[in-house]
């Protein structure tokens, strides 16, 4: 008897670490603004991208801006990349391609099943966005990514590594 | 003694440079990932009065002013379709007392002077590429409104088109009608133009991108009537590669392929070309010489030849100063070059 309760026992804590895992795996795959884990620095800067291409309402714009935006977020990264206690991390709907398989620059991909239909750039700080920007990307929004990472960095106290 | 003199004159003679020499000298360079220095997708440079050099960066929907030592200044532009704002179609730049931008996407042109202070815009009812200016006219290649091949367009500040000039087409497309279906869109792709003012003469030249086996340089007045025709050999034998105007192209072993990059007045009547010649195995180019090329408009004579690193792409020259966009790695870069003949 004892060892059909150990043996159950046994199943039962497997199955319920192989539902853990499941679970954890499954919030870690959706798209979080603001993921973090344990092991990553608390400065991040995070990239999203639409689905599928739209064209622009008023007609202004191209039905390649996405593939426009790739020259920027790639600009992004030569800014931003390599610094210390900064990660350049990507989030891609499942499934997506960019245009002409020209590869984006970034340190970790995540692949999220659920996102907004925007392109979207997302500096967090522990766990608080502190700027988002939808669309195409220019140079002022570049500068006002860099302003907030600089005063960030000035402010030592407020960040550290957990 | 004797013999050691005769010896000095032979090594002379064996060493001593041939026909022009020439030197394209470095003088400063532009691009770094400090913000201010980080070009996105570099579109074009001109160069103002006192030296200062204008990059247009489409990718970064911005026009950056630095000084002549390379220091930046200035940036102005921002992504959308207001007073100021650039759209991601931003083609070329063109410069007299004005900066003037030419924005495709927002279907105009924005005046901006040299300290970067927005003056006015200018609506243009046709989209083009390679705006230029002479006196108070603009000049862009446009795309006919109905048919395969480009025209050149003269337009006031007001935006009334003035005058359309250029009938012609490279040799290779004469005598047959463009084809429909998919090829259609080859041959509109091989029919494209480089183009040039020269402000000094207050003419324009016009040439084929894709040459046939001469060179040909047409020169046309100020209000577009045609003035007269230069033509050149290449320095290879060589005639366009027909086989390209078929859209899917069967590549032999081994072909080559002479197009020009871009062309730019240095000089009165001196027209300064961007000559590349490409050597291909099947689709695929496996070598690329580059050059530049000096013609004298007047008496149809190059005057110059010089090879290019093939990296370097001329954006804008004017008088010894050429200006090219070059990758450093990842890094975008302005060069200006001092080109002494």
């Amino acid at each position: 008897m004892p060892r059909r309760v150990m043996a159950v026992v046994g199943i039962l804590i497997v199955a319920v670490s192989i539902l853990a895992l499941i679970g954890r795996n499954r919030r870690a795959a959706k798209v979080d603004p603001c993921f973090q884990d344990g092991l990553r620095p608390i400065r991040v800067l995070y990239l999203a991208r639409r689905q599928s291409p739209k064209r622009k309402a008023n007609g202004g714009g191209c039905a390649s801006c996405e593939a426009q935006n790739t020259d920027q977020w790639n600009a992004l990264y030569r800014v931003f990349g390599g610094r210390e206690g900064i990660e350049f991390i990507v989030i891609l709907p499942k499934g997506a391609a960019f245009p002409g398989g020209r590869a984006l620059r970034c340190d970790v991909s995540i692949i999220g099943s659920d996102h907004g239909e925007e392109d979207k750039v997302v500096i967090c700080e522990r766990g608080v966005k502190r700027l988002e920007h939808a669309g195409v990307m220019d140079m002022a929004f570049i500068r006002k990514a860099y302003a907030i990472l600089a005063e960030i960095q000035e402010n030592p106290s407020k960040t550290s590594h957990f | 003694m004797r013999k050691v003199v005769w010896r000095i004159v032979f090594a002379l003679l064996l060493f001593w440079p041939r026909g022009s020499s020439a030197e394209l000298k470095k003088v400063v360079s532009i691009g770094s990932n400090d913000l201010n220095y980080l070009f996105v997708s570099i579109n074009d440079v001109a160069i103002g009065d006192s030296g200062a050099v204008f990059v247009l960066d489409s990718g970064g929907f911005c026009l950056k002013k630095f000084d002549a030592q390379g220091a930046f200044v200035k940036e102005v532009g921002r992504q959308g379709q207001g007073p100021g704002d650039f759209s991601n179609m931003l083609a070329d730049i063109c410069i007299d007392k004005d900066i003037y931008v030419h924005d495709v996407g927002n279907r105009r042109i924005m005046r901006i002077d040299q300290g970067l202070e927005v003056k006015g815009t200018l609506r243009i009812g046709r989209s083009g590429r390679y705006l230029a200016r002479l006196g108070d006219c603009f000049y862009m290649i446009a795309p006919r409104a109905e048919g395969t091949f480009p025209e050149i367009v003269r337009f006031d500040e007001q935006g009334t088109v003035k005058s359309v000039f250029f009938e012609d087409r490279p040799a290779f497309m004469k005598g047959a009608p463009p084809p429909r279906g998919p090829d259609w869109a080859m041959w509109m792709m091989y029919a494209d133009l480089v183009m040039a003012v020269d402000r000094d003469s207050q003419e324009v030249a016009v040439t084929f991108r894709y040459p046939g086996p001469d060179n040909e340089i047409l020169l046309y007045d100020k209000d577009g009537r045609f003035l007269r025709r230069i033509k050149f050999r290449h320095p290879i034998a060589y005639d366009f590669p027909v086989f390209r105007l078929k859209f899917r192209a069967g590549f032999p072993g081994r072909s080559q392929f002479i197009s020009f990059g871009s062309g730019h007045f240095i000089a009165p009547h001196r027209l300064l070309l961007e000559y590349w010649i490409e050597d291909y195995e099947s689709d695929h180019a496996v070598g690329q010489q580059n050059y530049l090329l000096v013609l004298d408009t007047a008496s149809g004579l190059i005057v110059h030849r010089e090879q290019l690193d093939p990296g370097i792409r001329v954006l804008y020259a004017r008088g010894d100063l050429v200006c090219a966009r070059q990758e450093d790695g990842d890094i975008s870069k302005v060069i200006i070059y001092r080109l002494i003949i």
